[in-house]
């Protein structure tokens, strides 16, 4: 009886440390070492959260910014788990982490041409890691791999989905009258979550869905305007209107943060913008 | 004699014009209190210049309290205008690369959440807050994103309490943001 006892014992401590009851791999999202355990906690029950997002009045100019034939709890998810594959911490260097798989890799030059915009030069901010090397590697036709979370990891495509979290995300200073765990807080970084999600899809010209230099107003010189309607920006403020109407015992600050941050997301909108094939693209 | 009679004459006729231009009774200059809804494009209607509220005797106790609250909130008002993110501000600030929304402006979210949490509980202070709303919307020197919030706030507050606000011209720019964004009904 003991005996068996004690083998109960070490298979449940076996199963704990495979990370069988573990939370951090949730949907298939990898966490690498460099997350800092509080903020994987945090991230892990936002995902979680999604389950909780109820959607009325959905337009089909919403479903179109966001290339979905429905907007509901498994439909984000799936859209989410496509292209988030690893988080990474702020400490995580993808330079350091990067090996050269080939040099002078051919990648296609029928799209690599159209990489000149009309809204002058293209960048991605590098929050969505993964995209940000596989868009320097196409740059300079060199195929690379990352380690991360312990995997070696070939950057074929934008979708190879390393997303790097910063302390920024958590910062619960900016909002003192808002805690990390709060609902709004919540919803505020799924939002940010799904804008950097979109940045893994797009080819060609729009590998990546590149934001594009402010021309004028408040972010004039900056990359940090939009060309598609389908883009992160307007992706993230379509989804924090409907997730304003999730945020279910929201306080008026909070429910102003959330209707301040669509208002920013959709402030960076360029006049004349269009929508752009979402596809991402691969090399073998 | 003749000539004499008719210069009286002249004399009291200018006496008389003179005396009745004098004693007829003035047109009073009607001092009437403008509306910043009345002038809507200016950038910073008397919003700022308060006007302060008169003490009276006649009053009952439940209406001198919301004279105080009135007050306290124009003051209030006053002080967080002067809060509100600028675009100058946002450029000196040094807390990041814009990817996403600045700390300035999602902390100004506080004010918003304030005023809303305040109208709630008296509605009487609206009128004030459309004010406010109203200057924010078309203050160009602040941030676009504040401004829509603003004129998302005009509008749904102003349809709460049944105020027409259809004079004041918000640009189309702030507008079509302020359209795409959650109301608060």
């Amino acid at each position: 009886m003991i005996k068996r006892w004690g083998f109960y014992l070490i298979a449940a401590n076996l199963l704990c440390s495979c990370g069988l009851f573990k939370k951090d791999d949730l949907y298939g999202i990898k966490f690498d070492s460099t997350v800092p355990e509080e903020q994987k906690e945090l991230l892990v029950d936002d995902l979680q959260f999604i389950g909780n997002l109820s959607f009325s009045n959905v337009t089909s100019q919403d479903l179109e910014k966001i290339d979905l034939p429905e907007l509901s709890p498994n439909a984000l998810v799936q859209f989410l788990v496509s292209r988030v594959k690893y988080i990474v911490g702020e400490s995580y260097d993808s330079d350091a982490q990067r090996t050269v798989v080939s040099n002078n890799y051919y990648y296609s030059p029928t799209k690599f041409a159209a990489f000149q915009s009309p809204f002058d030069r293209v960048v991605t901010v590098m929050t969505n890691s993964g995209s940000a090397v596989y868009l320097e590697g196409k740059k300079n036709s060199i195929l690379y791999s990352v380690n991360v979370a312990d995997t070696d990891v070939l950057v074929n495509s934008t979708r190879v989905g390393i997303i790097k979290i910063g302390e920024g995300l958590f910062n619960s200073s900016r909002l003192q009258s808002m805690s990390a765990t709060s609902t709004a807080k919540r919803l505020l970084r799924l939002g940010t979550l799904f804008h950097e999600s979109r940045h893994s899809d797009g080819n060609g010209s729009n590998a990546g869905f590149p934001h594009t230099k402010c021309n004028s107003g408040d972010f004039a010189g900056y990359y940090a305007c939009e060309s598609n309607i389908n883009g992160p920006y307007n992706l993230e403020a379509m989804l924090l209107n409907h997730f304003y109407q999730s945020c279910y015992g929201c306080s008026q600050t909070e429910l102003s943060a959330i209707q301040v941050s669509a208002a920013d997301a959709a402030s960076r909108l360029l006049y004349g913008a269009t929508r752009k094939d979402p596809q991402p693209e691969f090399v073998k | 004699m003749k000539y004499r009679s008719l210069i009286f004459t002249l004399i009291g006729i200018t006496l008389a014009s003179v005396g009745f231009y004098f004693l007829k009774p003035q047109p009073k200059i009607h001092l009437q209190e403008e509306s910043a809804l009345s002038m809507p494009n200016s950038l910073m209607p008397e919003l700022m210049g308060a006007k302060k509220i008169p003490t009276r005797t006649n009053l009952d106790p439940e209406q001198i309290a919301r004279l105080k609250e009135l007050k306290k909130f124009r003051v209030y008002l006053e002080s967080s205008y002067l809060r509100l993110p600028s675009i100058e501000s946002l450029k000196l600030s040094k807390e990041g690369d814009f990817h996403h929304v600045p700390p300035t402006v999602i902390e100004s979210s506080e004010i918003f959440g304030d005023i809303a949490d305040r109208l709630n509980k008296n509605s009487y202070l609206i009128r004030d807050a459309l004010k406010f709303y109203s200057a924010c919307a078309l203050n160009e020197q602040l941030v676009t994103s504040v401004r829509a919030v603003c004129a998302r706030n005009l509008k749904d507050w102003s349809s709460k309490a049944k105020i027409d606000i259809s004079r004041i011209e918000i640009p189309d720019t702030i507008q079509k943001i302020a359209d795409v964004l959650p109301g608060r009904n």
